[in-house]
Order: C-alpha cells, then sequence, then structure tokens
C-alpha cells in the first residue's frame, strides 16, 4: 500500500554541501513519524521541502496520491496550495494578533463564514485546552501556552498533513515532557497523518509510530522505537539512540541452528583474545565487526563468585550513585565499558570485576 | 567595619553620577523648554500685553490658509511617497536574495548624507524648462513641452521631498524587518496564505510601529522644512508654512508675532501627527517573542532578482548619482549653458571656493567648527543622559527626546531666536551650536542609549567597589564600553548638522553662515559656483559617511535614528 505521503529520491543542496541527500520515505495515513537526527542532518530541510518552504534539486513528494514537487517536471505547488498546517520551533505566533485571529487565520485563508470560523476556532482551542484564552493578545501567553496556540493553529483547517518542526525544543525540560503526551494525545484522537523533526531521541521515542534516523543528509535507519533501540543496524544509530559502549572483534563463528547467533574474538593490546556470544544480522566468518554492548545488557559480578560464559574481565574505574541505578565505568582490555546496575549495587573504585554480556541482546554491527 | 566604610564610598560616588545626570537632564529640558516658552509668549503678546492680534492677522492673510493646505498636501504627500520608496526597498535588502546586497545597502542610505537642498538643486539643474540637462534631452527627441515635468510644481516638490527623506523610512523598517523572525511569514504561507497575502497581513503588519514611527518622523521634518520649499517652492509660488514663517521673520516689515502664531500652528500640525501615530498603535510594539535558533532565512525572487536589482540602482541613480554628476559637470564649466561643454572646462569654481572667496572659506570653516563642537556636546550630553536608572529618569528622557523631534524644524530655528535675540551670544556662532545640540542631540542619544542598555551595570560598579572614583570608572570603564556607540553617534549627528538647513536659516548673521545657508545665499547667482560648492560639502559628507561605514560594527542598522 503506497504511502500517504511520499518522499522519493530527494535532493537539497546548500552551496557545495548537500543538505538532504537521497532521502526516500513514506507515512501511512494517520500516522505519525519522527525525523530524528543530530544538529545539522538535514532534518530541517527535509521537512521545508515538504512544505514547500524550499525547492529541492531533485525528487518528488506525493500526498495522498498527488504530485506536490515533482522536479522532473518543474512542478513545485506553493506551500499555501499544499493543504498542511505547522508548528515551528520558534512558536511563530503572529504577535500582532489575538489568540483567536491567530487561530482563526488558516479559516479565513479557507474563506470559511465567520460563524463557521468562530465554532471551528472554539473547537480547537477547546482540543488544546485554551477555550478560555481566545481574546488574550497572543503576547501575553507563557511559552507552553503558546505552543498551545500553535498547535491549534496547525490543526484547525483540518491539513492533510501536519509537519512539526523542535516543536517543544523551546521549552523548560518538565513541560517538555508534558507537552508531549499532551501533542502524542491529540495527534493519536485526530489522527492526523504528521512528520515530526526532533534531536531528542526520548522525544522521538515516546511520540513516534515510526522514526527515521538521519545523518548527514542520508536516511541510516528507519523502525519503530524498539527495533531501533535493540536492532540498531549501524554504530551510528545505536550510538545516537540510547547509550552504547563499543568494542571491536572479528566473527569466529556462526550457531549452525541459529544465524543470528555468533562467537566473536576480541584482541586485547597484547595481542591475547577472549571469545563472546553475541547476535548479528548479516554474519560472515572472518568480518570485523563492532561489538554494540548497552550499560543494561550487562551484568557486575565480583571477581571470586561462581559464574559462567559470555564474560569479559575488568576493573571498575569509577562508580557513581544516581538514584534509580549505580552507573559504574570499567576498564577493560579492550576499553571503558559503561554498566548500570541496581541502585544499591556496591562496587568499590578500583575492585575487580567480571562483566556477564547478554548473548541474546548485544549486537555485532558491520564496521568498515 | 570595613563593609561600611566601602558602603558609604560607593554610596557618595553613586551621589556624584545621579547629580551630574539630572544636572544634564534639567539643562537640556531647559534648552528645550525656554524657547519653546518665548515663541509661545511671543505669538501671544503685542507691545507687552497679552493678544490675539498675530492669530488674526493670520486668519485674515490672504494667502495663508492656501499656506497651510499646501503644507499638509506637501507633508502628507511626502509621507507617503517616502514610505513607498523606503519599505520597499529595506524589504528587498532585508528579506531577499537580490544580487549585491551589501552594495544597495550603502546606496540606500546615502541620500542621507547629501542635504535634500543640494539634491533639488541638482534637480533643477536637470529639469529646469529649456536650459535643464534633461529637458533638452527630452525637446530634442521631440517629446511635447507641455507634458514635461514641471520642476517647480507641488508635485515635483513631494517627490523630491520623498526621495530625500525616503533614507528615514528605510533604517526604520530595515531594522524592524531585520528581527523578524522569518518563520512567522513561512507559517502563513502553509497555512494557506498566499505571498501578496502574507506580506499584506504579515510582514507589513508585524511592522507597522516600525513604519510609524518613521512616517511621523517625515511628516514632521516635512512640516517644518526650509529644504525644498526655498529651493524649488518659493520660485513656484508654491508657499508653505515654513517658508511663511521665514519671510515674516526676515522681509520687511516684520511680523514677529504672526510668524510666531504660525509656529504655534505648525507644532500643532506636527502633534497632529504624533498623535494620530500614538493612537493607531496604542503603545504597543510588536517585539516578536521568538525562540532561540531561527535563521535568516531569504526569500528567494528567482526570475526577480535582477528587476529587483534594479529597482534598488534607479533609486540610488535618481537620488545620488544622477545629481551628484550633473554638480560636478556644472562646477567644472565657466558657466552653465545647458550642457557640459568642453571648450567652457575649468577647475576655477573650486579653486575660488576654495581659496579665494572669503565668504565661502568662512562658511566652511564655520560649518567645521560649529558641526564639531556640537556634535562633541551632543555625544558628552548622551553619555550623561544615558545614565537615567530611575523610572523618572526614564520618563523625563522620553519627554526630553520627543520634544525636539516634535518641533518642526523651522519652527525650532525661530523659538532659539526668539530665546537669545536679547542675549550676547545673537551674533555668534554659539547660536547656531545650540541650535545644532538641542534640535539634534537624540540622535546621539538613541544610537548610545541602546549600546548602554547592553552593558551591564555590574561592570561599572566593580570597578567603584575597586577603588576607583565615578570619574575614572566613566571613563576608564564606561567610555571605553560605549567607544563603538560613541563613534557612530557621534559621525551620524556631524553629518546630520552639517546638512541641515531649516533651523539655521533664522540664526545666521554677517560672518556667521555656514555650508547650507550659503546654498541659499549664492543660489540666484553663479551656478556653476554653487554647483562646485555643493560638491566640496556632499565630498565632505561622503568621506565622513565612509568612516562610519567602516568603524560602525556590522552594518548600516546601528544608525538608529
Ligand atoms: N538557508 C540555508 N543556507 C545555507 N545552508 C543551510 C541553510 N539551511 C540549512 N543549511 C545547512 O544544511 C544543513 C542541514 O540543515 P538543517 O537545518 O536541515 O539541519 P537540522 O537537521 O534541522 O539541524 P538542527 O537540529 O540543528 O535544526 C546544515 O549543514 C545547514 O548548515
Ligand atoms: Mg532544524
Amino acid at each position: 500500500m503506497p504511502g500517504f505521503v511520499e518522499v522519493r529520491g530527494l535532493r537539497k543542496r546548500f552551496g557545495k554541501t548537500w543538505a538532504v541527500d537521497d532521502v526516500s520515505f513514506e507515512v501511512e495515513e494517520g500516522k505519525l513519524l519522527v525525523l530524528l537526527g543530530p544538529s545539522g542532518c538535514g532534518k530541517t530541510t527535509t521537512l521545508r521541502c515538504i512544505g514547500g518552504l524550499e525547492q529541492p534539486e531533485s525528487g518528488e513528494i506525493i500526498i495522498n496520491g498527488e504530485h506536490v514537487t515533482d522536479v522532473s517536471k518543474h512542478l513545485y505547488l506553493q506551500p499555501e496550495a499544499r493543504g498542511m498546517g505547522m508548528v515551528a520551533q520558534s512558536y511563530a505566533i503572529w504577535p500582532h494578533m489575538s489568540v483567536f485571529e491567530n487561530v482563526a487565520f488558516p479559516l479565513q485563508m479557507q474563506k470559511l463564514s465567520r460563524q463557521a470560523i468562530k465554532e471551528r476556532v472554539r473547537e480547537a482551542l477547546d482540543v488544546v485546552r485554551l477555550g478560555d484564552l481566545g481574546n488574550r493578545n497572543a503576547t501575553e501567553l507563557s511559552g507552553g501556552q503558546q505552543q498551545r496556540v500553535a498547535l491549534a493553529r496547525a490543526i484547525v483547517g483540518r491539513p492533510r498533513v501536519l509537519l512539526f518542526d523542535e516543536p517543544l525544543s523551546n521549552l523548560d525540560a518538565k513541560l517538555r515532557e508534558e507537552m508531549r503526551y499532551f501533542l502524542k494525545d491529540i495527534q493519536r484522537k485526530i489522527k492526523i497523518t504528521a512528520i515530526y523533526v526532533t534531536h531528542d531521541q526520548a522525544e522521538a521515542m515516546a511520540l513516534g509510530h515510526e522514526l527515521l534516523v538521519m545523518n548527514a543528509g542520508k536516511i541510516e535507519q528507519r523502525g519503530s522505537a524498539r527495533s531501533l533501540y535493540c536492532e540498531p543496524e549501524t554504530s551510528f544509530v545505536a550510538n545516537f539512540i540510547g547509550v552504547a559502549s563499543f568494542i571491536r572483534a572479528r566473527i569466529r563463528s556462526i550457531d549452525p541452528d541459529d544465524n543470528h547467533s555468533v562467537v566473536v574474538e576480541l584482541e586485547d593490546a597484547d595481542g591475547k583474545s577472549s571469545l563472546l556470544r553475541v547476535r548479528s544480522q548479516e554474519a560472515r566468518i572472518g568480518s570485523n565487526v563492532a561489538v554494540t554492548i548497552r550499560p543494561e545488557w550487562v551484568t557486575l559480578h565480583t571477581i571470586d563468585s561462581e559464574v559462567s560464559g559470555n564474560l569479559i574481565g575488568g576493573a571498575v574505574h569509577k562508580s557513581q550513585f544516581l538514584g534509580d541505578r549505580t552507573e559504574a565505568i570499567v576498564d577493560t582490555k579492550f576499553g571503558q565499558m559503561r554498566v548500570w546496575m541496581d541502585g544499591l549495587a556496591e562496587f568499590s573504585e578500583g575492585e575487580h570485576v567480571q562483566m556477564e554480556v547478554d548473548a541474546e541482546r548485544c549486537i555485532a554491527l558491520p564496521v568498515d | 567595619m570595613i563593609d561600611s566604610w566601602l558602603g558609604r564610598r560607593v554610596a557618595s560616588n553613586l551621589r556624584v553620577e545621579t547629580l551630574v545626570y539630572w544636572a544634564t537632564a534639567i539643562l537640556a529640558a531647559l534648552a528645550i523648554l525656554y524657547p519653546a516658552w518665548m515663541s509661545v509668549h511671543a505669538a501671544f503678546t503685542e507691545g507687552g500685553n497679552f493678544s490675539l492680534g498675530g492669530f488674526s492677522r493670520m486668519m485674515q492673510h490672504p494667502s495663508v490658509g492656501k499656506e497651510i493646505a499646501t503644507t499638509l498636501l506637501f507633508a502628507s504627500g511626502a509621507t507617503l511617497g517616502a514610505a513607498v520608496i523606503g519599505v520597499p526597498l529595506a524589504w528587498i535588502n532585508a528579506r531577499t536574495d537580490v544580487p549585491g546586497r551589501r552594495l544597495l545597502e550603502i546606496l540606500c542610505v546615502i541620500p542621507l548624507f547629501i542635504s535634500a537642498f543640494v539634491g533639488a538643486m541638482a534637480w533643477r539643474l536637470l529639469l529646469v524648462p529649456r536650459a535643464g540637462m534633461v529637458t533638452r534631452v527630452l525637446t530634442d527627441w521631440g517629446w511635447p513641452p507641455e507634458l514635461l515635468p514641471d520642476v517647480y510644481s507641488i508635485t515635483s516638490m513631494i517627490v523630491i521631498q520623498s526621495i530625500f527623506y525616503s533614507p528615514f523610512m528605510y533604517l526604520y523598517t530595515v531594522a524592524s524587518i531585520r528581527q523578524m523572525d522569518p518563520s512567522l511569514e513561512e507559517v502563513a504561507r502553509i497555512h494557506g496564505a498566499g505571498p501578496w497575502q502574507t506580506l499584506w497581513r504579515i510582514t507589513l503588519s508585524i511592522n507597522g510601529p516600525a513604519l510609524l514611527s518613521g512616517m511621523v518622523l517625515v511628516f514632521v521634518f516635512t512640516v517644518g522644512t526650509l529644504e525644498i520649499p526655498m529651493a524649488l517652492g518659493i520660485a513656484g509660488g508654491n508657499y508653505v508654512i515654513s517658508t511663511r514663517i521665514w519671510t515674516l521673520m526676515s522681509d520687511y516689515p516684520q511680523d514677529l508675532t504672526m510668524a510666531a502664531s504660525l509656529g504655534v500652528l505648525a507644532v500643532l500640525i506636527a502633534g497632529t501627527g504624533i498623535w494620530i501615530q500614538r493612537r493607531i498603535l496604542g503603545n504597543r510594539k510588536f517585539t516578536t517573542v521568538s525562540g532561540k535558533g531561527y535563521r535568516a532565512r531569504r526569500i528567494k525572487l528567482g526570475k526577480w532578482r535582477w528587476p529587483a536589482f534594479g529597482l534598488v540602482i534607479s533609486y540610488a541613480t535618481i537620488a545620488v548619482i544622477a545629481p551628484l554628476i550633473v554638480l560636478v559637470l556644472v562646477g567644472l564649466q565657466k558657466y552653465w549653458a545647458g550642457a557640459f561643454r568642453l571648450e567652457l572646462f575649468t577647475l576655477d569654481n573650486f579653486r575660488s571656493v576654495l581659496f579665494e572667496y572669503d565668504v565661502t572659506r568662512r562658511a566652511i570653516a564655520n560649518s567645521l567648527i560649529a558641526c564639531t563642537a556640537a556634535a562633541t556636546i551632543a555625544v558628552f550630553m548622551s553619555i550623561m543622559l544615558s545614565q537615567a536608572k530611575s523610572r523618572r529618569g526614564e520618563a523625563l528622557m522620553g519627554l526630553l527626546v520627543l520634544l525636539p523631534i516634535a518641533i518642526p524644524g523651522a519652527v525650532f530655528g525661530m523659538m532659539v531666536l526668539f530665546a537669545f535675540v536679547r542675549t550676547p551670544i545673537y551674533n555668534t556662532l554659539y547660536i547656531i551650536m545650540f541650535a545644532y545640540v538641542i534640535g539634534y542631540f537624540y540622535l546621539a542619544y538613541r544610537t548610545i542609549y541602546s549600546v548602554r542598555l547592553s552593558i551591564h551595570d555590574e561592570l561599572e560598579q566593580s570597578a567603584r567597589i575597586h577603588g576607583a572614583t565615578w570619574w575614572k570608572a566613566t571613563t576608564r570603564i564606561l567610555f571605553p564600553l560605549l567607544r563603538p556607540g560613541i563613534y557612530s553617534a557621534w559621525l551620524m549627528t556631524f553629518v546630520v548638522l552639517v546638512r541641515e538647513f531649516s533651523s539655521v536659516m533664522f540664526l545666521y548673521r554677517n560672518g556667521t553662515e555656514v555650508m547650507s545657508v550659503l546654498f541659499f545665499l549664492l543660489m540666484e547667482r553663479h551656478s556653476a559656483r554653487l554647483a562646485a560648492f555643493m560638491v566640496i560639502q556632499t565630498v565632505i559628507l561622503l568621506i565622513v559617511m565612509l568612516i562610519f561605514q567602516r568603524l560602525s560594527y556590522r552594518n548600516t542598522d546601528t544608525m538608529t535614528i
């Protein structure tokens, strides 16, 4: 089934650098897709191309089966003809209008009757729970309230697609979390197709039906929050989403019953090696990999405890009590690793430990 | 022990500062209010008694009614015209990807550095019936003479005034448009507004306050200007209030009472303009509460890039390039025969203006002395006044800054004359300096105040806590920090004073002529020498402008007016 929004082969250049370099994806109707990536990776530019604010160098953008951008045919529909709504990073609340006028604007552009505008604005303000603020001057609102006005304005015209560009990044941490659930609620309730740009992975994981991780203008991986976290395909994704330590290794053998289960050989500086069982997506014997180990995929044991299998030895470099957990940085022969344990676990600095690595979770990623 | 000693010391230092501030502020207030009072007094007094004679003669005067109408037409026409020119230029430079932006930005403010009187005289040379350069070319091409523009008409006055005052509109709006978050426009587009609707309902509306402030400024300037009304209006029989006041004051028999009454009327007209602005704005200022991190994205003009470039260039041609070329050409001729003739080429005009004529040499010296002194005093005053820290101080400053803006230039000249007519400074350059400082210190004040706002008080206070006296803290800490602001404020004030015309026309006497006055005195005599003289003034101003460009950090925005 073709997506409600389809982007094919999108490329956009600023000067000599490609801000967006051959990006393709689709969004199903009623779903929220998050574009996630570090600063400068081209998320905003992609979003702006979809909104018609930027002319790409090549590619097509199709909404509900209808081309809005088709570079090969020199088709660039003006932003106002695309039927979209947008919440900008800076809120972009028009300071010379009241809350009501701000929200009414898209409807006025659609030439609705006065009465209809009144009702729809009221409805939209109710949805964002600002029902009684219509007469306020837009600039007299708090950041969170402005954010809601921007949201009401974006949905009031019943757009086909809703675009969000880091809408929460200007709010303080507490409010950001609150608004995150609020946004999710509304999107799920009105079932509007949405594309959401952020560099905050927690926000992305909470909000998106699907996530698209971008890096340097290209798509690294797409998938659900769970699959990106548990099955990253590149070390960039593993590193960007959640926390991970990496150990360089080589694949020694593949389990004949399960070709996703492999044994890798780690090599330390002295040329001594140890073996570890982990998972791998596409394993070839002898290929170089980076073993990706998330801090909670490791269990620490004291040096004298009786444990077997999948162990790496090391010494606690630093240990820090963080309330809900204790974080330890462990020196191993293969590099430093970060480990999270139960908050009350106690290891003293310098203590020798054994690290039990979860073979079902830790994953060997190809390196080039 | 030490603490209380420190506390006392700081407190007494603070008192010095407060004292200096209040002394300056009160002096400045008196310097405005006293002349204003004197001329209001003059308007209602005749032979030492209260009288409405001035007003009644004004009502019965055969032409004053028409002149008031002409003034209103001239001022509102020029206000609209300056907006129509200045706002698109500002928008093009601030928001689009027009090519050659750096050059265009400079070209758009250069007219500010050329006196409107000079511009008008240059256009007179170009368009005067029969002998004008443009007129002759058009006639040669068979253009019907009745369709030639009449340079003395009220329409020409309005157009030329608009051209030379549009930089004020430009500067006011360009700063405001630049500060605007481009997302405000983009979000409008996304939500269904076309480019024109966006321009009208978002861009122009949000920048409305800046636009209105600029328009009010141009309006008040135009009500009080003598430049164009003298250069073109008198010859065309189009008197306005300012020229009428000037005639009443300088022609025999003088009628000072009626002149003062007309002055009151002009202030009322200017005040009405300001009042209308305040009413529309209702004290609103759309400071855009934008979040951090937006990139100043420019609108892609596409195929309109070069037409937009052409538009700015043609403005610069009309306002700067053509007038300067014609003045240089005329200045290089033995006499002006309507076109440049190689056999009439000479450098004599420049030589005699610079080295031989006492009166021109004196005028250059007078201008340089008076403007340098006045700009320096204005800057010092502004530094002292920018120390206002209390609410009451701020309110007083608001008034102090508003008053000289609200009083039309010619009327201000008359007021100063009334104030000092019986004092020893009456016949000296000091009276001109006084008018310069009081009439224009707000220019320096605005610039310095905006820089002052960005300097934290702690810097200065910590210097004092470490033992510096008030004077030391001011000169060693505050001045260096203010330095960029001081430079641009000084240069800006200097330039505006050199070209100032309307108020000095009332204040010069034999021996205290400044350059702009001499333009007027030479106007009907030797056009080639006058042209040479105007070129010299313009060159001085342009050199100052170049220094200004160098020193003013970043761009022309720092010229807050
Ligand atoms: N108008 C522009 N002119 C020149 N370069 C630009 C412009 N807009 C974006 N770029 C460049 O394109 C690249 C991608 O920018 P973009 O704004 O899409 O990044 P982003 O992923 O949204 O980053 P952030 O998280 O910081 O917002 C960056 O290298 C940026 O410098
Ligand atoms: Mg961005």
